[in-house]
């Protein structure tokens, strides 16, 4: 069966050459056009009880085009079909508007050149094309007889961008992932995600036995927890989570100087973490790209917090000048696109008798900030979280409700963590497939506060 | 009108093609120096092949012939690829997707739409400059967000829907700091849940004018409040913190899709199950809910108002909870095949809803809405003996069966012995979906409606954002675990 995409990456690559040229033709002097793409061409297969319960493929280029003249800017998003004299139309279409908006709009006092002019290709064969059908056929026959759920998903992506200054950026993948879970009961499940480059059956094979092996404690009834403070081993995807909503705002200087960083007090009051605690942000571990905005290379390794510390911040060009400060290459957004934790003592293998007796937390669900100014968190437990007695695994809990801080969380709560890091590849789809991920352990609380 | 060339597939294939062309713009102003303005362009279709036991879904920006053929070559590979490894065994195509009677159409009631957006930049710096630097403000923001998109269905080659939709959301938003207390308030825009349909009536509707003096104003009287106290008491919730409570704690339990279990691994679970619908009482006497895409004058503008959903099933008013008893779920007509499948016959709405022409239909929420009672606002205020009136949700979490959540609002105001006391900052309150609805004890009447909507409700594997309405009165409910998320 054939389930190849209308056009391949490299006739995306030649398109993209050729449009991006042509767009330039149409500048009017003193004005820098800038055009990018990101394209994703993927199979999604959603599965819902080891059977395909919704399965398409989507060819989604979504292309970004801008025109700065005499420090006024103005921009669009845009979606590419590929087919040039379409797509031309359009983007003549979107030029006459874009300076209808630049006429109107007054000088920008952020304004930020671009960098000097560089060009970078990296470009991955095509020979990684993952077989839809036999992976379908390999699902269903590993997963028999199993309440599997979750979504598989696969194809090339690629990024590109060009400016008539000289500026060229190119970059594609192909990457799959299959984030799944397997239900023993109502909301009992062990959850995985599998991904990389090529799909493999014997990865897949492992990690249904290792689940065959672990799930059946999840049929035990479940324990109803009381409102307390519990000591918690919280497995590497619950860390990841809460990593991740840290990164909310917590690195970016923005967000520190407009009083709306969770963070705020270590930088403003010198608040600490636990020693424990080094975070670096490390894209190139995670395949991203380190193009910045304004045609920056943002560094390999960005140190955020050693020994407890918040030693730096996010700085983009854009908050530099508005803030007058120095840059440090980062993108708008300021936040990590590959955050690392780095590992503790804790031998994986031994965890659960370390732990004793409290909270197994494999996963956390729905965290947000109750106060983001203190970095009061809350959320719930999810999936396998299972209650813990002399260190051995009694039964899963009720998912329960906690009432938290991060301070005490990744602070004073915080015994140790695992040595063993594991790499959280990234996995959401709004718009579409995107890189980055999170490296962290697992980690060892003294205490947490269940409230509900 | 967009024509299409549409795509042909063999005579036992029935093919569907959804074209959706849609543009944004974004202007703001931070601190009172407008941003450079976001402008967005997208367009594009969904080929829909259903054969017997099977559907297949391709995306593709390339609306030629070509494009759209290729498109429909690939969905219906993926119709025979789930035809025999799917979940739709025993279903012949007229079960998974049926043509309309009749051709179905919406456009949004705009009293005014300006020809020339520019002038908006002036009206948007006007409200940002109107506000003095003042000791203790640190962030101002005042912006507006404008979609339009227009949505077209052919089914087998007979064009079947034609919507358009308009929505224009201005805002306004103040952060203060007085004596190391940082409070922001939010008027207007997605941040207060102010989301309607509509044109630069937009404007007068949310208040726009004076609305960033409104905002500084209530951040800066949060900033000098107590904090919320801490209590088991009484609960009064204003239209904005019911709109998050309505749809975290009935509309996402409701989607029946979520109940098939497709949003397990994702989205999450649901407390209700299949055997609920028609017995359960999901709440007391006084909740009745409905599913209501915009057939009154009331509801017309609501977010999401249509007439049919993203797989052509007509949308018609209908009543989800009645008087506190479980009536029907949230789910599209396949998914109530599927029910019906599994020995539960179950009636459908219409909310197959995607989220633009590049995802497949899901259930969704759409315009989930609770019916006025009959006590005015000071009969809330007058009925609580000890309790707190919440309004604007600024912080909301649930559990994935949509049982154990915690929300915080902006606003809290103090009430005792039928008096409200004065203002309280950082209010938050918990509960459990299944017990909260049945302490609901009043209802507002029509004065106390607001009709309301959010742009971010998200869901879906591979995930998608979506508009949904929520209208509601003011409500009081008792017994609940009031406090201050403040540290």
């Amino acid at each position: 069966m054939n389930l190849r995409s209308q056009k391949p990456v490299d006739a995306w690559h030649a398109w993209f050459n050729d449009i991006s040229r042509t767009f330039f033709t149409y500048a009017l002097p003193n004005e820098e056009l800038s055009i990018g793409v990101n394209g994703d061409l993927a199979d999604f297969l959603r599965w819902n009880k080891a059977a395909i319960v919704q399965a398409s493929h989507i060819e989604r280029v979504v292309g970004h085009l801008s025109i700065r003249s005499r420090q006024r800017q103005a921009g669009c998003s845009v979606v590419f079909s590929g087919e040039r004299d379409a797509d031309l139309a359009m983007i003549r279409r979107q030029t006459s508007q874009l300076r209808s908006w630049l006429s109107s709009s007054p000088k920008d006092p952020f304004y930020v050149p671009n960098a000097a002019p560089h060009q970078t290709e990296d470009r991955t064969p095509e020979t990684h094309f993952v077989d839809v059908t036999r992976v379908v056929d390999d699902i269903r026959l590993i997963a028999s007889g199993l309440d599997l759920v979750g979504l598989f998903a696969t194809g090339p992506m690629f990024s590109g961008s060009a400016t008539n200054a000289g500026h060229w950026f190119w970059h594609d993948t192909h990457r799959y992932f299959f984030d799944f879970s397997v239900y023993a009961s109502r909301d009992k499940a062990i959850k995985k995600s599998l991904a990389g480059a090529m799909w493999s059956r014997a990865e897949f094979e492992f990690a249904i036995a290792k689940i065959k092996e672990t799930i059946p404690v999840l049929y035990t009834p479940e324990v109803k927890l009381s409102p307390d403070d519990y000591r918690v081993l919280l497995a590497p995807a619950a860390v990841g989570d809460l990593l991740a909503l840290a990164s909310w705002g917590g690195f970016s200087t923005r967000a520190h100087l407009t009083n709306d960083s969770p963070l705020l007090a270590m930088r403003t009051e010198g608040k600490r973490l636990s020693p424990l605690i080094n975070l670096v942000d490390r894209p190139q571990e995670f395949g991203v790209p380190l193009l910045s905005d304004y045609w920056h290379q943002s560094p390999p390794a960005f140190e955020l917090v050693r020994n407890g510390e918040l030693t730096n911040c996010f700085i983009s060009p854009r908050t530099a000048v508005e803030f007058n400060l120095t840059h440090n290459c980062a993108s708008g957004g300021e936040s990590p696109r590959g955050l690392t934790l780095e590992t503790g003592r804790l031998d994986e293998l031994h965890e659960l008798e370390s732990l004793n007796t409290g909270i197994y937390v494999s996963d956390l669900w729905y965290l947000n900030y109750s106060d983001r100014q203190t970095a009061r968190i809350t959320g719930t437990t999810r999936f396998a979280s299972l209650w813990v007695e002399n260190g051995k695994p009694i039964a899963p809990v009720a998912a329960a409700r906690f009432d938290e801080n991060l301070y005490s969380i990744f602070g004073s709560s915080l015994i140790d963590l695992g040595k063993t890091a594991h790499t959280l590849e990234y996995t959401g789809t709004y718009g579409s497939r995107g890189l980055g991920g999170i490296q962290c352990p697992s980690a060892m609380l003294s205490q947490f506060r269940i409230v509900l | 009108m967009i024509s299409i060339d549409f795509p042909k597939l063999p005579s036992n294939v029935r093919t569907m093609v959804r074209v959706v062309e849609s543009a944004h713009l974004g202007l703001k102003t931070s601190k009172g120096i407008l941003e450079p303005s976001s402008l967005g362009h997208s367009h594009g279709a969904m080929v829909t092949a259903v054969v017997d036991q099977g559907i297949g879904f391709s995306a593709t920006a390339d609306l030629s012939p070509a494009g759209l053929q290729h498109a429909a070559d690939h969905a219906y590979l993926l119709a025979q690829l789930t035809s025999r490894t799917g979940l739709y065994a025993g279903m012949a195509k007229d079960d998974i997707l049926l043509k309309p009677s009749a051709s179905l159409q919406w456009r949004t009631p705009i009293a005014h739409v300006s020809r020339d957006r520019r002038p908006w930049m002036d009206l948007l710096r006007d409200e940002a400059n109107s506000l003095r630097k003042t000791s203790g403000l640190v962030y101002w923001e005042v912006g507006l967000t404008e979609d339009i998109s227009e949505h077209f269905i052919w089914i087998d080659g007979e064009l079947i829907s034609d919507q358009k939709f308009m929505y224009l959301m201005p805002y306004s938003t103040a952060t203060v700091c007085v004596k190391g207390v940082t409070q922001t308030r939010h008027l207007g825009g997605y941040s207060s849940q102010w989301c309607q349909q509509g044109g630069d009536d937009a404007f007068e509707s949310m208040g726009f004018k004076s609305s960033l003096k409104r905002a500084f104003d209530d951040a800066m009287a949060l900033a000098h409040a107590p904090s919320c106290p801490a209590l088991r008491g009484e609960l009064i919730l204003m239209p904005d913190q019911m709109l998050m409570q309505i749809h975290e704690s009935i509309g996402h339990p409701l989607e029946l899709d979520r109940i098939l279990g497709d949003e397990r691994n994702y989205a999450g679970t649901s407390f209700v199950s299949l055997d609920m619908f028609g017995s359960y009482q999901y709440g007391s006497e006084h909740l009745t809910v409905r599913f209501d895409p915009g057939t009154n004058a009331t509801t017309r503008n609501e977010f999401a108002s249509y007439a049919c959903d993203d797989m052509g099933s007509q949308a018609d008013n209908k009543i989800l909870i009645d008087r506190g008893q479980l009536v029907r779920p949230l789910g599209g007509r396949l998914s109530a095949k599927r029910a019906a499948k599994l020995g539960y016959p179950l009636d459908f709405v219409a909310n197959a809803r995607a989220s633009g022409w590049d995802r497949p239909p899901i259930d969704r929420m759409a315009n989930i809405n609770i019916d006025p009672g009959s006590a005015s606002f000071n009969d809330l205020i007058s009925s609580v003996d000890h309790g707190v009136l919440m309004t604007t949700n600024v912080s909301w979490s649930i559990d994935d069966s949509r049982n154990k959540f915690q929300f915080g609002c902006e606003l809290g105001y103090e009430i005792r012995a039928g008096q409200i006391v004065g203002l309280v900052r950082n209010p938050g309150y918990r509960g459990v979906s299944a017990s909260f609805w049945r302490s609901l004890s009043m209802v507002g009447d029509a004065s106390t409606f607001e009709v309301l909507g959010t742009p971010n409700c998200g869901k879906g594997e591979p995930n998608q954002g979506a508009r949904v309405g929520h209208a509601s009165p003011a409500c009081r409910f008792n017994n609940v675990e009031i406090f201050s998320t403040a540290s």
